[in-house]
C-alpha cells in the first residue's frame, strides 16, 4: 500500500519521537529581503506536547526502513511494523508549509538506513540543498550523520545544516557489540571527530576570509541511553566531559530508556527510569555550565548520581569543609558552587554588592532560594539559621524539599 | 500632586519628564483609571510627541537601553497602577544612571524589573505560540490574545522571519491587528463580525481560508500526537510551559491524546 503524506507523518514522527534533541539555539541565520526564516540565538519552542517535552522542530525520520537490528530500536529490521519513506520534496514541503504556519522554528531530520548509509545520507542532505538554496530557507536545520556514510557526505551535510549529530546511544563498546552488533563505536565516533575537525577549520578559515560560509554553525550534539545497558552514572558522565572537552560538542542528551521490543538482551523496567535521566541531566548542566568537574560529583567510589537529592546539594554536603560562603565577598564561581544560588542570582548578588552592602534579609528578593542556601551561606558574617544544624538533619531538610521530590518529577523539559 | 496621561505611551513619557523635575508629583495614572479625587489636587499632562521623543533620546543618553525597555515594557504591560513602581524607578534612574538596574534590593527597581521580565516572557513565548492561518488571498492571519499588549512586539520579530510575506498579527482582546505588506507596518481593524467570531473561535473563519490551510492543519494534529511518548504523559508539565489560556489559539489540541480512542486494528 501506498501512504499518503498523512500516514507517513503519523509513522515517521511516531518513530522520530525518542530522540531527546529539540534545540534551536545558537544559531543566528537571516533572510534577506526575499527569503524566509531567521534562526533566534536563543532558541524558540513552538509547542508542548502531552508528555511535556518541549516541541520546537518538525522530528522526523526520512524512513523507518532499515537494514540495521539495533536491539533498543523500534524501527529494527527484525521488527514487523509498518513501514514509509518520504520523497525529498515532501520533506520539504511539509518544512516549509510547518515553518511559515509558526508551528515550528526548524527541521530535526534522522533516518534509518536504507539501502546503504550512503545512499541514505545522500537523502537527507538532499533535503537540506533543496531548502536552503531552492527555497531560501533560512530556519533552523539539524540533520542526523548517518553512521558509517562516507566522510565526504557527512561533510557536506554541516554546509547546510545548522547543526549534525551522531547517536552514540551507547556508552561502551561492550554495550554497542551486544545490542547495536551493526554499528561500532569507530562507526559513530568518526563522524563525530570529522565533525568536529571540520569546524574548527571552517572557525580559522573565516577568521581569514569573513565571506567563507559557517560550517554547522550551531555544532553538534549526541545522545545516551540510560539504563539499557549497565553503564553507571559516572561512566556515562565521564564520556559526556570528554565528549564536551574533545570533540566540543554543545549537548549531550540522555534519554530514559523505553522498553520497545521483547528482547532478552535488553532490561524489562516497568517504566523509563525519568529521576535517573532528570539526575544526570543535572549534573551535565553543573559540568557544562557551572564550572564542576565530573570527578566532583561521581567517582569510582561513589559511581552513582543520589537519587533523592540533587548533585549540587549532595556535593556541598560531602564538603563540609568549604561552607559557609560568605556572600558579601565570594566571587562569582563560588557563588554558583552554593546550593539555592543560580546563574541569574549570582549575578544579582555581585551587581548588588556593588551598590549597596547586602543584607541577608535581601538574599531571597535576589532569587536565592533559601530553603537550600540557608544552610551554606553567611552574609556579613551572619548565619540564617540560629545554630548550625547537625549535617544528618540538613540532608533531611533538603531532600524534603528537594524539587524533583515535591513536584514529582515535573521538572523535566530542557530549558 | 497626582498626573494624569492620555494613556498613550507618549502621554508617559511626557507625564514622567514632568514628574522628574518636578517633586511635587506623586503619583501618575493614566485617564482611564482616574479616580476623582477628594484630597490632593490631580493635573492633566498635555501629550507632545516632541516632548515625549526627547525625553526618551535623554533617557538613553543618560543611563541605558535596558532602562528605557523597562519602561516601555512596563507601559505594555497594561496593568493597573503599573506607574506607582515606574516613577520611583526612573526617578532612580536619573540620579544613579545605568547603574539603577544593580539596585536589586530596592522595591521599585524590583518590582520593575519583574514586570519586563513578565512582558518579556509572554512575547517569548507567542514567538513560539502563535499561529498563522492562510487566507484565500494569500495573506497569513494570526489572531492572539495576550495578557499584555505585544502584538507591535510580535510584529518586529516577525518582520525578521517573513520578510517576504503578507501577515497580519491581530489581537483579539485589544481590537486591533499590525499588518506586514513586505514594505511597512500598519496598524489595522477588522470587520465587526470578524472580531466577535474570532474572540469566540479561533478557526470561526476558516470560510476565509486557503485551500489547503486546514490540510496542514490536520497534519500538524497528527504530527502532535505522534511525538509524544505514552510512557511519559505529564499533562501538568505541559501545562506549565504552556498555559492553558493560550490554547484556544493554538491548531493543535492539548491533551487529546489522553481522551483519544485505541486506534482500531
Ligand atoms: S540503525 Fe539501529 S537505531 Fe537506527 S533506525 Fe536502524 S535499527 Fe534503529
Amino acid at each position: 500500500m501506498l501512504a499518503g503524506v498523512e500516514q507517513k507523518l503519523d509513522i515517521l514522527a511516531a518513530a522520530a519521537k525518542y530522540d531527546a534533541a529539540c534545540a534551536s539555539s545558537g544559531s543566528t541565520r537571516r533572510a534577506g529581503r526575499h527569503g524566509l526564516g531567521a534562526a533566534a540565538p536563543r532558541g524558540i519552542c513552538h509547542s508542548w506536547s502531552d508528555d511535556g517535552r518541549c516541541i520546537s522542530l518538525l522530528k522526523i525520520l526520512f524512513t523507518n526502513r532499515c537494514i540495521y537490528d539495533c536491539a533498543y530500536c523500534a524501527n529494527r529490521r527484525s521488527n514487523n511494523i509498518p513501514r514509509a519513506s518520504f520523497t525529498v520534496s515532501e520533506v520539504v514541503d511539509l518544512t516549509m508549509a510547518f515553518y511559515l504556519r509558526n508551528y515550528i522554528e526548524g527541521l530535526f531530520l534522522s533516518s534509518g538506513v536504507e539501502r546503504s548509509p550512503d545512499y541514505t545520507m545522500e537523502q537527507l542532505i538532499a533535503v537540506c540543498r533543496r531548502l536552503r538554496e531552492e527555497r531560501q530557507f533560512h530556519g533552523y536545520i539539524h540533520v542526523k550523520a548517518i553512521p558509517g556514510a562516507s566522510p565526504e557526505l557527512i561533510r557536506q551535510a554541516g554546509l547546510y545544516a545548522d547543526r549534525v549529530s551522531v547517536n552514540i546511544e551507547l556508552p561502551t563498546e561492550e554495550s554497542l557489540r551486544l545490542l547495536a552488533p551493526q554499528k561500532s563505536r569507530e562507526n559513530v565516533l568518526t563522524p563525530m571527530r570529522l565533525i568536529a575537525e571540520s569546524i574548527a577549520a571552517n572557525r580559522d578559515e573565516r577568521r581569514r576570509f569573513k565571506s567563507v560560509p559557517r560550517y554547522a554553525p550551531a555544532g553538534q550534539s549526541t545522545q545516551l541511553i540510560v539504563s539499557a545497558s549497565p553503564e553507571s552514572d559516572h561512566q556515562i558522565l565521564r564520556l559526556a566531559a570528554s565528549l564536551y572537552s574533545h570533540c566540543r560538542l554543545k549537548r549531550v542528551y540522555y534519554s530514559a530508556y523505553v522498553p520497545v521490543n521483547d528482547d532478552t538482551r535488553l532490561p524489562a523496567p516497568p517504566g523509563p527510569d525519568l529521576l535517573r535521566e532528570h539526575r544526570l541531566y543535572q549534573a551535565d548542566w553543573l559540568v557544562r555550565v557551572y564550572g564542576f568537574a565530573c570527578h566532583e560529583l561521581v567517582d569510582e567510589r561513589t559511581p552513582y548520581l543520589e537519587r533523592t537529592l540533587d548533585p549540587k546539594c549532595a556535593w556541598a554536603l560531602r564538603h563540609p569543609e568549604l561552607f559557609p560562603i560568605e556572600i558579601t565577598r565570594a566571587d562569582y564561581e563560588t557563588l554558583l558552587r552554593v546550593p539555592g544560588i543560580g546563574i541569574r542570582s549570582a549575578k544579582r548578588i555581585l551587581a548588588a554588592r556593588r551598590v549597596a552592602p547586602l543584607r541577608l534579609e535581601d538574599l531571597a528578593n535576589l532569587g536565592v532560594v533559601m530553603k537550600r542556601a540557608q544552610y551554606f551561606v553567611t552574609c556579613q558574617g551572619k548565619y540564617a539559621l540560629p545554630a548550625s544544624l547537625r549535617p544528618d538533619a540538613i540532608r533531611a531538610a533538603l531532600e524534603a524539599s528537594d524539587p524533583a521530590r515535591v513536584t514529582q518529577l515535573d521538572l523535566f523539559g530542557e530549558l | 500632586m497626582e498626573l494624569v496621561y492620555d494613556g498613550s505611551f507618549d502621554g508617559l513619557l511626557c507625564a514622567l519628564a514632568h514628574a522628574c523635575s518636578c517633586a511635587e508629583v506623586e503619583r501618575l495614572t493614566s485617564v482611564a483609571n482616574a479616580q476623582p479625587t477628594l484630597f490632593g489636587t490631580s493635573q492633566p499632562v498635555p501629550t507632545n510627541p516632541s516632548c515625549a521623543a526627547a525625553f526618551a533620546r535623554r533617557l538613553r543618553a543618560n543611563t541605558s537601553r535596558a532602562v528605557l525597555r523597562n519602561v516601555l515594557y512596563n507601559f505594555l504591560s497594561e496593568l493597573p497602577g503599573f506607574e506607582q513602581m515606574l516613577l520611583p524607578y526612573v526617578r532612580l534612574a536619573h540620579i544613579h544612571g545605568a547603574t539603577v538596574d544593580c539596585y536589586h534590593t530596592h522595591a521599585a527597581v524590583r518590582a520593575v524589573h519583574a514586570l519586563t521580565r513578565k512582558v518579556g516572557c509572554e512575547l517569548h513565548r507567542l514567538t513560539g505560540l502563535l499561529r498563522f492561518r492562510e487566507l484565500k488571498d494569500g495573506t497569513w492571519w494570526a489572531p492572539i490574545a495576550p495578557d499584555h499588549n505585544v502584538a507591535c512586539g510580535l510584529a518586529v520579530h516577525f518582520r525578521r522571519r517573513m520578510p517576504a510575506s503578507t501577515w497580519v498579527i491581530y489581537d483579539v482582546r485589544r481590537s486591533y491587528g499590525v499588518r506586514w505588506d513586505t514594505r511597512s507596518f500598519i496598524l489595522v481593524t477588522v470587520p465587526d463580525e470578524w472580531r466577535s467570531a474570532v474572540a469566540r473561535d479561533a478557526d470561526a473563519v476558516a470560510a476565509w481560508y486557503a485551500e489547503s490551510e486546514k490540510y496542514y492543519q490536520r497534519l500538524w494534529q497528527g504530527y502532535f500526537t505522534s511525538i509524544s511518548i505514552t510512557v511519559r504523559t505529564n499533562p501538568a508539565l505541559q501545562r506549565r510551559f504552556m498555559p492553558q489560556r493560550y490554547w484556544p489559539y493554538l491548531v493543535e489540541r492539548p491533551t487529546a491524546t489522553l481522551h483519544r480512542q485505541p486506534a482500531k486494528p
